[in-house]
């Protein structure tokens, strides 16, 4: 083809394409310079949101969303779903509260909330690698079944705990210098999964799983076995989530995190991970969570409607998701012209 | 099994056509989704006439039916994107929308049929919306209408509940779908009726003709499709329509019930079509699904919850017998793939 | 038959005895003994559906043979997985290319087997030095960092090949590895090969490419319809001798091909461009079938489907008798009579969950309806004169498609297209994955269609086949049309050496 345009692109003087080659790759670099433009233009629409007070707030308020998005970002990285995590989390939270109250002991409470998610999700693994079910599904299905289950249980009552355990609603409120505790708690996850999904075995593992299945399969990898950790791993993220949300109001609420799937999903989409799996990574998707939350805690603060934050957010993602979707595009086309070029120069051949 | 016993010479197969027709038929409905849940259904019906005095009534079964159908309709669209392998998760916050932008334009015009048609433009628009968005952008339509139920919820809640109040006084609107055309000899509730109505047309477009080939044929196999010269992108657009108009039919029938625009309506609505539409027989993957499947599937979950109510249950258990019957119908299907060794 | 050729005093690797392997309407295996020596380069031939995969497969772990025994080193193994199979020192190299696409060279060559540190965390620096050692062995010379999707299709296959060598594996099968490759670096293949056969590693090197199996295997087994049909050593039989155990019955039996009267132009497509095709020009004429022959990752199937407008062309023009189609429109195509029958049945052709009658009727609706409404009775009756014409066996016309024998879906395929009465059909390996009756009947199908006066336009990568039913072949490499011949004057070497990649940096190569 034209060896003009394959020097341009080579060349270092091209400054402009290599910059649109690292913007094609990058995700994680556009969502930060989004989070960063969406800050500024709250900060100049509302003084409120030039304070930094505001800042810590909202990121105790948006830990939860990102410690569920991370379990949910694993999974789909291996080309599944979860959208019973909204209905765990309730449980979660009915869980911890009623063992408070009938054992008065606040650690067999903690650790009963976090046996429900891996339990759940140890179902949900079952479910999926076990049986074969489809995870779409199998975990809507369990989102109704948990949720009808907490709403028996609890009559539609919430649950409050007789003891009133300072220690747990101090998981929630207390802060660690000017950081509150549950970011902490968030953050921890975050670089652990990341760490995990880049650095190890494990890790590599679950991509190749999501890139290409049967690749995985001849490969030795045993598929069911790393989605049904996965899956655990989600369930256990979301009982996280439901404990934070738990010690907020010392109490278990059946209505806690309705619709919560949904709008976890739409972070770790926004954060640029494909429902096809084998794509995305964690600390995308906790730029994503902090996006959505500026967006919604500016919105507030602007006393605009705040039920209309529902439809921004809608709005954001269906950008967001056309954005990703051109941002590959273009990644692709940039390696498909350097492959021309190295086809067609015999320098760069495979000549030893 | 059969299959091998099967393979005779084509002549024999003339012959013995219209018996093996009998017999294909009559193993169809023991083995097919709907004809399990017809059956279950019908066992249900039995049973709760026995334990329950109430349940066998024309006003009970009136009343549960209604019920029904607007998950009924609104599943009937969203059948058709099943098959086509689309799938419209703003169906409940449409019901919101549509029933709030209807509700406005009655007050505003004081004539039912602007209501009407409002109702049905606004669902038509959403569904264009998601076509456009899902097959222009090439957006998967899990996303996009995730995104819109977002949007459409926001824009509900832009009227408040005072705002859309029965204003306009019009006699007509809580009769339409609290009435009955039909009251002998047996009531037939106007909701009912226009379920029945909306199965049977639609039932004879999807079986009966090229546009109802089409659609599974996109939901097979969309390449093979559109190879085989066949528009893809016009029949999904179409089928998105639809839903978007039968849910904003569902929507109306609502708001003529409740007798006021209900912008908090359909919570969870778009859930509980899907999981009625896949109790019925149809796959995420497409290409399957029946609309007698997917009716079969919501009088099973009306029947459910109408039984756990008559027979003093809590209930409670009506959102949980939700989850344990997907959970069901999912295992079923999937145990009955792995013994026909199909996928 | 084991005992007939033991050269070398060892027990063998691995012994197959009677195995057997059933389908949903298809025996795969039957009854099927072979066995592999240490040192040894043992061949694998047969026509597509012979059940030559299904064998690896099992041997690999991906299914499970109903009955019969399989032994390694003497020892009874019953694999569950492939993980099993990789386990017991065995290696697959996949002809379709099972690569993760997102992730490195590297990774992809260590796939499953990463080199960790403690706790898991795989061990980066190990991982890039142990890959460059084995790409070196291979001389190749690729960025152990680079994703494999950024690769070229020959790239990838050497990468494929690469992990073979990952694992000190003692058995090693290779499916069709060089079905992309250069000459260059097919002997580049086969010196790897020959350095594993002195390290007493067994290979089981599948092929359809003779010559190949003459240069390097010490044996070769021949598989016809899911059975062996006959064990030799390469030195004791001839291309032949091993071409007629494969189809089991005479060429010319085959392959009906009779002439026909060729008469006018019908498709002609003029310099067009698109998906990875550079300035194709083509001719067919009524009554004329043109063979378009090419390896594999050289365009063949492309060209169909940029003449049939399912790709959109980025140049050229396509005339079918006189009227010019449009680029990237099938019913464009369609409506002025051409057909294209596409390469990958399952993934473009058959809707699987559809009927027999569905899915002949697909294309054809129009012709059964008014104003959209269906006229079944009229649907069921065409359907049913395609199913007695093609004689595609089926219980009825209600069974659903996924569950015929893949000739007979073909044959549905054919059907789908010959209904729409079309003046030119383009096929694309159209007796990919069948048995050896099928595809008799659809050569025969295919004559007659010529006679008819239609166009056929039959792209293939198997040579027997395009020498045998073409009138006139062309030879694709790299997206372009590189030769031309008669019927007369093609002979399976002129194919191959017209065929085969010969880059500019081979020719360094040999120079250096």
């Amino acid at each position: 083809m034209s060896t003009l345009s394959a020097s341009a692109i080579t060349a270092p003087s091209s400054g402009w394409r290599r910059v649109q080659a690292i913007w094609a790759r990058n995700e994680s670099l556009s969502l930060l310079i989004f989070l960063v433009a969406v800050v500024g233009l709250f900060m100049a629409l509302e003084p409120t949101m030039r304070q930094t007070r505001v800042y810590w707030d909202l990121l105790r308020e948006v830990s939860p969303s990102m410690v569920a998005a991370v379990g949910v970002t694993l999974l789909l990285l291996s080309g599944e779903f979860d959208l019973s995590i909204g209905s765990m989390l309730a449980l979660t939270g009915v869980v911890i509260v009623d063992t408070f109250n009938q054992t008065d002991s606040m650690w067999i409470g903690l650790a009963a909330g976090l046996l429900t998610g891996v339990a759940i999700g140890a179902t949900n693994g079952f479910f999926v690698t076990v049986i074969g079910m489809e995870s779409l599904m199998t975990t809507l299905g369990m989102m109704f079944a948990i949720r009808g289950l907490v709403y028996v249980y609890t009559n539609q009552t919430p649950i409050i705990d007789e003891n009133r355990f300072q220690q747990f609603t101090r998981i929630w409120y207390r802060n660690i210098g000017p950081v509150p505790q549950p970011i902490i708690i968030a953050i921890l996850i975050v670089i652990g999964a990341w760490f995990v999904a880049a650095r190890t075995e494990f890790g590599r593992n679950v991509y190749a799983i999501g890139g290409n299945k049967q690749a995985a399969r001849v490969s030795g990898i045993n598929v069911n076995r790393h989605k049904f950790a996965l899956f655990v791993v989600c369930g256990t993220m979301a009982s996280v989530a439901g404990l934070l949300i738990a010690a907020q109001t010392d109490t278990g609420y059946f209505n806690a995190g309705l619709g919560f799937e949904l709008q976890v999903l739409a972070a770790v989409v926004l954060g640029g991970a494909s429902l096809a799996g084998g794509q995305g990574n964690v600390l995308s998707t906790a730029l994503a969570v902090l996006i959505i939350g500026v967006i919604g805690k500016g919105m507030r603060l602007m006393n605009i409607d705040t039920t209309q934050q529902l439809l921004v957010v809608g709005l954001v993602m269906l950008v967001a998701v056309y954005y990703h979707g051109i941002r590959k595009a273009t990644a692709a086309q940039i390696t498909q012209k350097q492959e021309a070029i190295r086809s067609v120069s015999p320098g760069q051949g495979t000549t030893r | 099994m059969t299959v091998e016993s099967a393979q005779v010479n084509p002549a024999l197969q003339g012959a013995a056509r219209s018996r093996s027709a009998f017999e294909s038929a009559v193993r169809r409905l023991f083995t097919s989704q709907e004809g399990v849940l017809f059956f279950i259904v019908c066992g249900l019906w039995i049973y709760l006439s026995i334990r329950s005095d109430v349940f066998f009534t024309e006003r009970n079964i009136g009343v549960m039916l209604s019920q029904v159908s607007m998950i009924a309709i609104t599943g009937v669209g969203m059948t058709m994107l099943l098959i086509a392998r689309e799938v419209d998760l703003s169906v409940g916050s449409l019901q919101a929308f549509a029933g709030v932008m209807a509700m406005q334009s009655l007050n505003s015009s004081s004539s039912l049929i602007v209501g009407v048609i409002v109702a049905l433009l606004v669902g038509a628009g959403v569904g264009l919306v998601n076509a456009g968005a899902t097959l222009a952008l090439k957006i998967n339509s899990f996303i996009v209408t995730l995104a819109m139920m977002q949007i459409l919820r926001g824009l509900a809640y832009t009227s408040t509940n005072a705002a859309v109040q029965n204003d306009h006084k019009i006699p007509a609107f809580r009769q339409i779908f609290n009435g009955a055309l039909i009251e002998s000899p047996i009531r037939i509730p106007n909701p009912v009726l226009m379920m029945i109505v909306i199965f049977i047309v639609f039932g004879l477009i999807l079986n009966r003709t090229t546009f109802g080939r089409q659609v599974y044929a996109i939901g097979g196999n969309p390449s093979a499709a559109a190879l085989s010269g066949i528009p893809v992108k016009r029949i999904k657009t179409i089928c998105f329509v639809i839903t978007g108009m039968l849910g904003a039919l569902s929507a109306f029938m609502l708001i003529s019930r409740m007798n006021s625009g209900q912008n908090n309506a359909g919570f969870g609505f778009e859930l509980q079509v899907i999981g009625s539409v896949l109790l019925g027989g149809a796959s995420l993957a497409g290409g399957k699904g029946t609309l007698l499947g997917t009716l079969f599937a919501a009088v099973l979950l009306g029947t459910l919850n109408n039984g756990i109510v008559l027979l003093g249950y809590n209930s409670n258990w009506q959102t949980a017998v939700v989850g344990l019957m997907i959970l069901f119908a999912v295992l079923l299907d999937t145990l009955r793939r792995r013994t026909t060794g199909q996928d | 038959m084991t005992t007939l050729l033991h050269q070398e005093n060892n027990a063998p690797l691995l012994q197959m005895t009677a195995i057997r392997k059933e389908f949903p309407g298809v025996i795969a295996l039957d009854g099927v003994d072979f066995s592999l020596l240490p040192g040894e380069v043992h061949a694998i031939v047969g026509e597509n559906g012979a059940g030559k995969s299904t064998l690896i497969k099992i041997i690999a772990g991906l299914y499970r043979h109903d009955s019969g025994e399989m032994q390694i080193d003497s020892q009874p193994a019953e694999f569950r997985n492939p993980a099993d199979s990789i386990h017991r020192g065995i290696k697959v190299v996949y002809q379709e290319l099972d690569l993760v696409p997102e992730m490195s060279v590297a990774e992809n060559v260590f796939l499953g087997t990463l080199p960790t540190s403690r706790f898991g965390i795989v061990d980066w620096q190990s991982l890039n030095t142990k890959t460059l050692e084995i790409l070196d062995e291979l001389g190749l010379d690729i960025d152990p960092a680079k994703p494999v999707g950024q690769l070229r299709v020959a790239e990838q296959q050497l990468v494929e090949i690469a992990r073979a060598l990952s694992l000190n594996a003692r058995i090693v099968i290779m499916d069709e590895p060089t079905s992309a490759l250069s000459p260059g670096e097919v002997a580049k293949l086969f010196e790897v090969i020959e350095q594993m056969r002195q390290r007493q590693v067994g290979i089981i090197y599948v092929s359809h490419k003779l010559d190949e199996i003459f240069r390097i295997a010490n044996r070769v087994t021949v598989f016809r319809d899911g059975k062996r049909v006959s064990t030799a050593a390469t030195r004791e039989t001839n291309p032949n001798e091993l071409v007629e155990w494969m189809v089991g019955r005479e060429l010319s039996e085959l392959y009906p091909k009779s002439p026909a009267e060729i008469r006018s132009p019908l498709l002609v497509a003029t310099d067009i461009s698109g998906s990875g095709i550079h300035g194709v020009s083509l001719t067919v004429h009524a009554g004329e079938v043109v063979g378009v022959f090419g390896l594999m990752g050289a365009g063949i199937n492309s060209v169909g489907r940029l003449v049939f407008g399912a790709s959109a062309r980025t140049g050229g023009t396509v005339v079918l008798d006189g009227q010019t189609i449009k680029s990237g429109s099938p019913s464009d195509a369609m409506n002025k009579g051409l057909a294209l029958l596409t390469e990958s049945r399952k993934e473009d052709g058959l809707v699987l969950p559809l009927s027999v009658k569905e899915n002949i009727t697909l294309a054809s609706l129009k012709r059964f309806s008014t104003f959209t409404w269906l006229n079944p009775r009229k649907e069921t009756q065409e359907a049913s004169d395609f199913v007695s014409r093609l004689a595609i066996k089926t219980p009825s016309l209600r069974q659903k498609v996924q569950f015929l024998s893949g000739g007979n879906q073909q044959k549905v395929l054919m059907a789908r297209w010959l209904m729409r009465d079309p003046k030119v059909l383009v096929l694309t390996e159209p007796t990919r994955g069948i048995d050896v009756g099928s595809k008799a009947e659809i050569y025969r199908l295919i004559d007659e269609m010529a006679h008819r006066n239609l166009g056929i336009l039959f792209m293939s990568t198997e040579i027997p086949e395009i020498l045998g039913i073409s009138d006139r072949i062309l030879v694709m490499r790299e997206g372009e049309i590189v030769a031309e011949f008669s019927r007369a004057e093609a002979t399976q070497e002129l194919l191959i050496e017209a065929a085969a990649v010969t880059r500019r940096r081979n020719d360094l190569e040999a120079v250096a």
